[in-house]
């Protein structure tokens, strides 16, 4: 650690990894629900569950993005932070507003819009709340000597996912319209700005990990991530195939998303080449296999179980089924979930001063998470193609095939304890660590003569 | 040896430098098999409806589509030259090639236009049928390829009179010389694929 | 030998062949391919330097180009 101010970083990467966690819980929930255990249906029925599962799910990811924000924002521009007040006050607000949110699906508060649940009150809240965030950060930059390819990518890509924000705040009476741009939020998210952002972070990681010339790996990397966000952009024409749109998103979405996986491809061999190419030396083992991962990982889960239904053809058959919720799940497992592990584990020994670098239990939950996930992906294909091919070509009824299908989620629940296992035992780590101190300040400036060979 | 080889034989062997830079073939890569992918999906739709495309393909102006391709062939040409003409010294010539470039760029849009606007004066828009969505959608993203290549041409074209490159560093002007040519070799595919073979 | 000139009449007189031969009828679909081919070989080749470049980059575009304009033409059989 550089400075004193990123120290701020913990507070986001802590809220986290408890909404992390809570998010699990809920994935349990759902998942006995659908085994017909719904004990919990008076206080928690299906639909808020699953509400609170998906949000979750983006508020820790973004809280994540914020830490590591904070994190490598002041490293890369080489001044403290604008102001850290106002990163805790902006800190504080969100996770009240993200609270606020959670047991507002609870009572019955939210709209029904999958991904957009949180109600409009909410919404100018969590706008204010992330300009306040770019506020601080460009400013920040702005004061700062040094200007890096890496931070303005990072930066650039938080600007636009909170500009992204907006298209769902907008009402539209007709529903298809109202669909059309509900996808602009969470979906190019995913697949277009918060590629600037996995490309930053990933960036600043294999620099500081690898040892690789700063110059090649920011060159090569943002080719990569260029294009990836390039083909997602209209690739997201693969949300649109059956929802009341013009018949020609079926071509723009199938042609630009089937070359998506092209891409992760290029990045995963990108990440590997590398790692491969530098001098192995930095003892932050842990930190490398969850950079590592999150190309691969990404690779296999949004590239190509992506690519497994995203033809109109194959899309006609598999849209909104549990097909989906497999790829979903390995996708932002692989792309966003390992990569906000991978700067937690990088950036708390720093931040601590304490040398978690590669104990056992962190091996472990890498491997028993990884693993975990990758079972609970193959239940959920079973499960889909099982329900795709009773509900859609014989014709059952959606809950006669959901019947049908309760087996699989059997199998869901025991990987879905192995990956709890791995996701419990990194928590132990990062409590491991406690909380940062001001001494641990030049820590990891041993490590700076490893870079640039 | 010409100077011209002599320049561009010392990159000659070397995978990782194309002329222009690698980083535009790999676009320039892309951009061709998306194309082309694009196409094959269009050749495949045509199979399973050869009437309804060969009455629309009927519809369209070959005349006018083969002056463009020559304007555009034509406008190759001189950028060709001009990245000859600037690795030769002649820094006067190449700026004035570039220009001509430009404007016959300008006449392609120009001409593309008058085509647009003549489709859409018959009511033939994106969803008329299966061929007018292709057709619109493939013109269109080279048409947006063109004037995005337009502005390059525009940066290198003043970057060029005030004397930023030379014989020896002009490699930006040659990545955006490939960039030009790659709409060209697009149209190579689009324009037989829509107006002339059914 | 080939130059920018020469290079530029090919191009004219094929792009003329190509309508003229489309026009005629659409037997000559193959030959109208061809001739598109040809020319994007002549813009990659001779326009955009590709005849210098490492074989890696000559390949590639030669398969691509290839492939593609087979398939066309074989599936118009």
């Amino acid at each position: 650690m550089k400075f004193k101010s990123q120290k701020v970083a913990y507070y986001f990467f802590a809220l986290s990894m408890l909404l992390f966690s809570l998010q699990i819980v809920y994935g349990f929930i759902m998942a006995f629900a659908h085994m017909g255990f719904d004990g919990l249906h008076e206080w928690i029925p299906f639909n808020a569950a699953t509400a609170t599962h998906k949000n979750l799910l983006v508020v820790w990811i973004l809280s994540g993005f914020m830490g590591a924000g904070y994190f490598i924002i002041p490293d890369e521009s080489d001044t403290e932070l604008w102001s850290v007040p106002l990163a805790l006050l902006q800190f504080y607000s969100f996770a009240i507003v993200g609270v606020i949110a959670v047991v507002g699906f609870h009572v019955g508060w939210f709209e029904g819009r999958k991904f957009l649940e949180i109600p409009r009150p909410l919404d100018y809240l969590v706008a204010l709340n992330v300009i306040l965030f770019l506020v601080i950060l460009l400013m920040t930059m702005f004061k700062g000597k040094k200007r890096t390819t890496t931070a303005w990518v990072l930066t650039s890509g938080l600007v636009f996912a909170a500009l992204l924000y907006l298209p769902g705040m907008i009402w539209f009476d007709n529903h298809t319209v109202d669909s059309f741009f509900r996808w602009w939020v969470v979906h190019l998210w995913v697949e277009g700005v918060w590629e600037l952002i996995m490309g930053g972070i990933l960036a600043y990681l294999l620099i500081k990990l690898t040892g690789v010339d700063r110059e090649v790996i920011e060159k090569w990397l943002y080719v990569i991530v260029g294009l990836t966000f390039l083909s997602g952009i209209l690739g997201t024409g693969h949300h649109y195939y059956f929802i009341g749109v013009p018949k020609y998103w079926l071509i723009v979405g199938g042609i630009f998303s089937s070359l998506e996986p092209l891409a992760f491809l290029g990045m995963t061999l990108f990440a590997i080449q590398m790692y491969r190419k530098g001098n192995k030396k930095h003892p932050n083992k842990l930190a490398i296999y969850w950079t590592l991962s999150t190309a691969v990982v990404s690779f296999l889960g949004a590239g190509l179980l992506g690519l497994a239904h995203t033809l109109p053809g194959v899309n006609l058959y598999t849209h909104g089924t549990l097909v989906t919720a497999m790829h979903g799940h390995l996708a932002f497992w692989g792309a966003y979930a390992s990569l906000v592990l991978a700067i937690i584990s990088y950036s708390m020994p720093l931040m601590t001063g304490r040398k978690i670098f590669d104990n056992t239990i962190g091996h472990m939950a890498f491997w028993f998470a990884n693993i975990g996930m990758i079972g609970m992906t193959m239940a959920f294909a079973a499960a889909g193609v099982a329900q795709v091919y009773m509900e859609r070509i014989m014709g059952l009824e959606f809950m006669k095939a959901q019947l049908e299908i309760e087996p699989h989620f059997f199998v869901l629940i025991i990987a879905a304890t192995v990956f709890s296992i791995g996701v419990t035992l990194f928590i132990i780590n990062f409590l491991k660590f406690g909380s940062p101190v001001d001494e641990a300040i030049g820590q990891g400036e041993e490590f700076s003569a490893l870079q640039t060979s | 040896m010409s100077s011209e080889q002599h320049v561009l034989s010392r990159e000659k062997n070397d995978i990782l430098h194309p002329p222009g830079g690698i980083l535009i073939w790999i676009l320039i890569f892309l951009e061709v098999i998306t194309f082309m992918i694009a196409l094959s999906v269009f050749a495949y739709m045509r199979s399973r409806n050869a009437a309804m495309f060969a009455e629309s393909q009927a519809m369209l102006n070959p005349l006018l589509g083969t002056v463009n391709t020559i304007v555009l062939l034509s406008s190759g040409y001189f950028m060709a030259e001009a990245v000859r003409k600037l690795r030769a010294g002649l820094l006067k010539l190449s700026v004035r090639y570039t220009l001509v470039t430009i404007l016959l760029g300008l006449v392609f849009i120009a001409i593309k236009s008058f085509e647009y606007s003549q489709k859409i004066e018959h009511g033939i828009g994106l969803e008329y049928n299966t061929f007018f969505t292709f057709y619109w959608l493939l013109t269109g993203f080279h048409l947006i390829h063109v004037s995005v290549g337009i502005v390059i041409l525009v940066f290198i074209y003043f970057s060029l009179r005030k004397g930023r490159y030379d014989a020896r560093d002009h490699e930006d002007v040659e990545t955006g010389a490939a960039f030009w040519h790659m709409c060209d070799l697009i149209w190579m595919l689009l324009f037989p694929m829509l107006y002339l073979i059914n | 030998m080939l130059n920018n000139k020469t290079g530029w009449l090919l191009l004219i007189l094929f792009t003329l062949a190509g309508s003229w031969l489309s026009g005629l009828s659409h037997a000559f679909l193959a030959l109208v391919m061809i001739l598109f081919a040809l020319k994007f070989f002549i813009i990659s080749y001779q326009y955009m330097g590709l005849r210098f470049a490492h074989p890696f980059w000559r390949y590639s575009i030669n398969i691509v180009v290839l492939g593609f304009v087979s398939v066309i033409i074989f599936s118009s059989l």
